[in-house]
């Protein structure tokens, strides 16, 4: 999968998991200040990331630091390319 | 000391090998069983929903369960069942097998779970701590006994099955999770009791072994469900809707609720309202969580609802109904989880959507 494919992929959940408009869907938007999700949506990020891209997503510290779109897609690339299930 | 029911996988089993594959979270053997049913009840209610278990798996199926096993440690594989004979490429495997230097045997059935004999020798097994079964139709069970399934490899990874599973998880944990007598037994090191048993006997896979000829004295010891609900969950009467946990499965309940005229959600004209059936849920996933800690807390740990979504209502309710509440713990992110939940009456669903909830864990403290 390319980067441009986890792109585009992370961008549809972002539409059809939270409905925002694609327009807003820029690396640099901060997605909780900018794109207005809190920490109660982050379970349902979880579960859509893990349906859209077909990996397993545990509690993992990375998650903790993604501040940003371009930091999801960062952290997607990188459990594509450790195959999934990154951690217990 | 012998171990007649994991003595099937022979000279695997070392002590020392098994804890370490606790530890690890590996697996040391694994049994592909071929005499399995397709049906599993309530146990695959939510599980059916990603994976097409009404057929076998295909060969090239079983040689990917192979593949899997390889690379989560396993160093035998046992193809068993009755039905084991008719499939002539059973060889293939076996060679397959050999080649990923994958110990392997052909037996039939080497397991009788009978609930209902008399007592019986401690079983001084343990192999749900290092092995599980696969079915012919893809699902993973903890042992050939305890039949609840775990997942199944169609819609999942073996490894994701093994590593998401409370089931296992707690029998891992035998020394703090079992209940009762096994739980104090002089061999609970080596044997907790065969915990097929103890599930067919009393609905609870944590419960003691009632057929062990050591166990004396659990009958009266060993809380059986369906178990009435006070004192697992916090809520109390009106505000408590349901009634009883009745059956157990891979992070998921059912239980009962008998719509009584005094309950809050009662409308002006007898039916129940909406939002009672998220409350249902709600309280339903808060049995499962309490009788699992039973053993630590005796209650619920602190949780709370945060919100609701997919719901669909498709039928009423009235005063005088028994209704069934089936929970599944979806999916969880630190301390906050998904729950999905289906309210049905006899058979008709009246409701069906999922809640969002947050509890207490250690990571949220």
């Amino acid at each position: 999968m390319t980067e441009q494919e986890i792109i585009k992929l992370t961008n549809q959940v972002f539409e059809e998991s939270f409905e925002i408009e694609k327009e807003k869907l820029k690396p640099e938007m901060n997605i909780f200040q900018d794109l207005g999700l809190d920490s109660l949506d982050i379970v349902d990020l979880v579960v859509a990331l893990q349906n859209k891209f077909g990996v397993k997503i545990r509690n993992d510290d990375r998650i903790k630091n993604i501040r940003t779109l371009g930091d999801i897609y960062k952290f997607v690339l990188s459990l594509k390319a450790e195959g999934a299930s990154p951690s217990l | 000391m012998p171990e007649p029911c994991s003595s099937i996988f022979g000279s695997v089993l070392v002590q020392g090998s098994i804890n370490e594959s606790v530890q690890k979270n590996v697996l040391l053997a694994l049994e592909i069983n071929f005499d399995y049913s397709s049906d599993f009840g309530f146990s695959t209610i939510f599980m059916d929903e990603v994976s097409c278990s009404d057929t076998r798996l295909t060969k090239e199926e079983l040689r990917d369960v192979i593949v899997q096993s390889k690379s989560l440690g396993v160093k035998k594989i046992i193809f068993s069942g009755k039905e084991v004979a008719f499939y002539a490429w059973i060889k293939d495997l076996i060679l397959f097998a050999r080649d990923l230097e994958i110990e392997t045997a052909v037996t039939k059935n080497d397991y009788l779970c009978v609930a209902t004999s008399g007592k019986n020798d401690p079983p001084f097994c343990s192999r749900h701590r290092f092995s599980c079964v696969v079915t012919s139709y893809g699902y993973v069970l903890p042992c050939p006994g305890l039949e609840i399934p775990l997942g199944n490899v169609r819609g999942q990874k073996l490894s994701d099955i093994i590593k998401d599973s409370e089931v296992l998880c707690d029998l891992k944990d035998y020394a703090n999770k079992i209940k009762g007598p096994c739980r104090y037994c002089e061999n609970i090191e080596i044997c907790c009791g065969c915990r097929g048993r103890a599930y067919l006997a009393t609905g609870d896979y944590l419960a003691s072994d009632l057929m062990c000829i050591k166990n004396t004295t659990g009958e009266h010891e060993t809380v059986s469900l369906p178990l009435p609900v006070d004192g697992i969950i916090p809520q109390k009467r009106p505000m408590r809707i349901i009634d009883t946990l009745d059956k157990l499965a891979e992070r998921s309940a059912s239980c009962s609720a008998l719509i009584n005229n005094d309950m809050p959600f009662i409308e002006e004209d007898g039916s129940v309202d909406n939002v009672a059936y998220l409350e249902m849920i709600a309280q339903s996933i808060a049995a499962l969580n309490g009788f699992r800690n039973m053993n630590e807390s005796g209650s619920s740990p602190e949780g709370y609802l945060l919100g609701a979504k997919n719901l669909a209502i498709l039928g009423k309710a009235t005063a005088g109904d028994r209704l069934t509440i089936m929970v599944f713990k979806y999916a969880r992110y630190g301390g906050f989880g998904i729950v999905k939940g289906i309210v049905s009456k006899n058979t008709e669903v009246l409701a069906r959507g999922e809640i969002k909830v947050w509890h207490k864990t250690d990571e949220s403290d």
